[in-house]
């Protein structure tokens, strides 16, 4: 009889205790590592039919809820009259929402049971995401290698690339995903690998001092920000975000709330679609501390499951709220006029929940090339022990006092081709 | 340092006089925004169908439903309950534990692809209860759902009892629990198994001269529930962060709770995990949302009808919370026929049970049917 008395037992941690789904769940094997290179060069979709893509044209009330749940409130993305008078033209979605292309990712594809960790991604924007716009896109893995880890014996990494089209069918930019796949059971060894730490904590001097960075935040705004001006070795002004609660994390990941499919891969399987789920893949539910399986998702959102399963400080955030803060800090340095074409970031270090993250950046060089003024950022995110935990390298296009009516995009962008699949 | 302390909100006498002075108007929206109202899409009914784990054709399959007596795709009836304009929670009595006590809702047209609800709240009513220790509040509020004509889509009356966060009220609320349920991996295979068994007419629609007083319908099982399930809905309208979430302490810190990082945070987080209500709530766990119920005696009336039954009115008591967690059986049984020329009106008892055997709703429903 289930009960609190053999909670030890019920809480099997991940998959059911008697089916452990097929041989080598979990594990990285030749088999699965070779079932999953069968996939690189693979073109995927969402096999989205055209009715849906028509239900997900950007109207004002999605672009605001995306721009709330990034802490972002730009007038371009929420202010219909303001957005008018921009170089737009039009409400415009924050740049982050470009992560929206990754049709795929590690943590849904191959290898079932592996843990997966977000290494960075590389981002390049060629045109804005207008109101009314709809987005659809395509994606493959590239890469398949199986590494040496000193903390996990190997380690499998990942990688893949998307690109974004609009309803016109042009190109509006590329993802390039990097991942890291472990066993689970190594998970801790990872986690002891990272400088070890509590949970953030705060005294009242320390939330007014971040109360205070949130007063000062800049955002350049509709004053052109020329190319000319700008110098290197200048300073971004920072953005702070956080401390990361529970409350906030909520709408942050979802990235401002979504219609679901209910498809594999999304976590929203509930009642009887959930059970159909654990039939097809009993290794993949996390079987929680009252013996229910749930999505293995649910551990990262928790502070005592991320204590206790994976050896962590606290709950983790995947890497994706980092995009969209070091967005966030760009486009208040750019402004209206500039248009943000590349993000390069890595995540070094974990983000644990209740940190605060100070985004930085500093101009390290400046370019011209087909005729667009660039400068070339260096970023990064610190959190409130001083570790820097994103690091990357951004591109602003920025106008020129030579044309200063010009518009800064759209960029030249071909479809790129997949690599071949291997035989 | 570890704070365990139990969180506590306090319903103040300003914050009750404040709302029982808006009583027969609309509310204030202190803190929630409300996105304007617009044609119901598609994927919104598909997305509506997979939250309430009833993905029947009629929702989802736009040629299956083109065929059926509405000619178009319509939404699981119970969207309705969601249309009221109004949270107790951050709008009414700012950071209190708001539970819907009862609802009465009338459905007055099918729900279809493009329509759109225009929701009007009123708060009807407002009333202190005597406790011991701590203010509570019964807050009943009506809802009109119109289509943009002014036509009458439906009308939801519903009932809130609100407590102070931390007060014997709240704890009041799990009854004898002392902790969520737990399951073995036998209890679990056995659900798994009772998901397969569930019957649902669609085309062969069940007809009113085939109905008997006290014929009942096959139960349609929910569970064990999630805070993913939860989480994933979309619905949120806790949604500040960063500096708005600062902006926010200052204009309602009563909304706010001190938590592991001393950091302030809105109190839903509270209920985020039941680790977390266990440590600050002083509570046995996360409580389900009684409204979900409406969703699953709606799956259960259409499992029974079929795609030609439409439900006209549904009035549901919630005695009992359920936790995160539970399992719900929902179930009906005919009380009234009535032949209504081509329609045939039936009058019904519903009721829902946990996996403790708790009957946790009770209430009464009337459907429509083809009387053949």
């Amino acid at each position: 009889m289930a009960s609190k008395d053999n909670t030890e037992e019920l809480n099997t941690g991940f998959g059911f205790k008697s089916k452990s789904g097929k041989k080598g769940y979990g594990q990285i094997t030749d088999e699965a590592v070779n079932s999953l290179k069968s996939r690189i060069g693979v073109v995927r979709t969402r096999n989205l039919e055209n009715w849906e893509l028509e239900d997900l044209r950007l109207n004002a009330s999605t672009l605001r809820r995306m721009a709330l749940s990034s802490g972002d409130y730009n007038p371009l993305y929420m202010d219909e009259d303001y957005a008018k008078k921009s170089p737009y033209g039009s409400l415009v979605a924050p740049p982050w929402g470009l992560v929206g292309i990754e049709v795929t990712n590690a943590a849904r594809d191959g290898m079932p049971g592996l843990h997966a960790w977000f290494r960075g991604t590389t981002l390049e924007w060629y045109q804005p995401v207008k109101l009314g716009d709809f987005v659809y896109s395509k994606g493959w893995l590239t890469k398949v290698d199986v590494v040496p880890s000193q903390t996990t014996g190997q380690a499998v990494i990942h990688e893949y690339e998307n690109v974004g089209f609009n309803d016109r069918d042009e190109v509006i930019g590329r993802m390039f995903t990097s991942w890291h796949r472990a066993e689970r059971k190594t998970s801790k060894k990872i986690a002891k690998n990272q400088d070890f730490r509590g949970l953030a904590e705060y005294s009242a001097e320390d939330l007014e001092n971040i109360a205070q960075d949130y007063a000062h935040e800049v955002r350049r705004g509709d004053e052109p920000r020329y190319w000319e001006d700008v110098n290197i070795g200048d300073e971004l002004p920072p953005v702070v975000k956080g401390p990361t609660s529970q409350a906030q994390r909520g709408v942050g990941e979802g990235g401002g709330g979504r219609f679901v499919r209910g498809d594999p891969g999304d976590w929203s399987h509930i009642h009887a679609n959930v059970f159909k789920l654990w039939e097809r893949h009993p290794g993949l539910p996390f079987v929680n501390e009252w013996g229910i399986p749930e999505v293995p998702l649910v551990i990262h959102n928790s502070n005592e499951r991320c204590q206790q399963y994976l050896g962590l400080p606290g709950a983790y955030d995947a890497g994706y709220q980092r995009i969209n803060w070091s967005v966030h800090l760009l486009a208040n340095w750019g402004g209206d006029h500039g248009f943000l074409s590349k993000l390069a970031i890595r995540f070094p270090s974990f983000n644990i929940m209740g940190d605060t993250t100070w985004c930085g950046g500093q101009v390290i060089g400046k370019r011209v090339e087909d005729g667009k003024h660039i400068a070339e950022i260096e970023i990064w995110n610190n959190n409130q022990l001083g570790t820097k935990v994103t690091q990357g390298t951004a591109e602003v296009i920025l106008p020129s006092k030579s044309a200063p009516g010009e518009a800064t995009w759209p960029l030249p962008a071909n479809p790129p081709e997949p690599p071949p699949t291997p035989k | 340092m570890d704070n365990t302390e139990t969180v506590k909100t306090e319903i103040t006498a300003e914050a009750y006089a404040d709302l029982a002075s808006q009583v027969g108007g609309e509310p204030t929206a202190k803190l929630s925004t409300y996105s304007s109202s617009s044609p119901i899409l598609r994927s919104q009914i598909r997305h509506w169908g997979v939250m309430t784990g009833d993905m029947r054709p009629l929702f989802v399959d736009l040629d299956y439903a083109k065929a059926s007596p509405w000619k178009t795709l319509v939404a699981p009836q119970g969207v309705l309950v969601h249309q009221e304009r109004f949270d107790a929670e951050i709008d009414g009595l700012v950071g209190c534990k708001a539970v819907m006590s009862s609802v009465d809702i009338e459905w007055h047209q099918p729900i279809k692809l493009g329509d759109t609800m225009v929701p009007k709240t009123t708060i009807t009513d407002v009333q202190e209860k005597p406790t011991d220790t701590s203010r509570a509040v019964t807050i009943v509020t009506d809802t009109a759902i119109n289509n943009p004509d002014g036509k009458s889509i439906g009308t939801l009356h519903s009932t809130w009892e609100c407590c102070e966060r931390g007060s014997a009220e709240h704890k009041q609320l799990f009854g004898d629990r002392t902790e969520p349920h737990f399951y073995g991996e036998e209890d679990i295979d056995a659900i798994a198994e009772e998901y397969k068994t569930e019957q649902a007419r669609g085309t062969d629609a069940l007809t009113g001269d085939a109905v008997n007083v006290g014929d009942e319908t096959p139960h349609v099982l929910k569970g064990p529930t999630t805070r993913e399930g939860n989480m994933t809905s979309g619905t949120s309208r806790w949604f500040w962060g960063h500096a708005q979430g600062f902006e926010l302490l200052e204009k309602a810190p009563e909304l706010f709770f001190e938590n592991e990082n001393h950091a302030m945070e809105p109190v839903s987080g509270l209920e985020s995990s039941h680790h977390r209500a266990q440590r600050w709530g002083g509570v046995p766990g996360v409580l389900e949302l009684n409204n979900e119920r409406v969703h699953w005696l709606v799956h259960t009336l259409m499992n029974w009808m079929g795609d030609a039954g439409f439900i006209t009115r549904m009035s549901l008591s919630f005695p009992r919370c359920n936790i995160v967690g539970d399992v719900t059986r929902s179930y009906g049984k005919v009380t009234a026929k009535n032949v209504d020329g081509d329609r045939t009106i039936v009058d019904m008892d519903v009721w829902q049970v946990n996996q403790l055997g708790e009957r946790i709703t009770e209430g009464t429903a009337q459907v429509a049917l083809p009387t053949a």
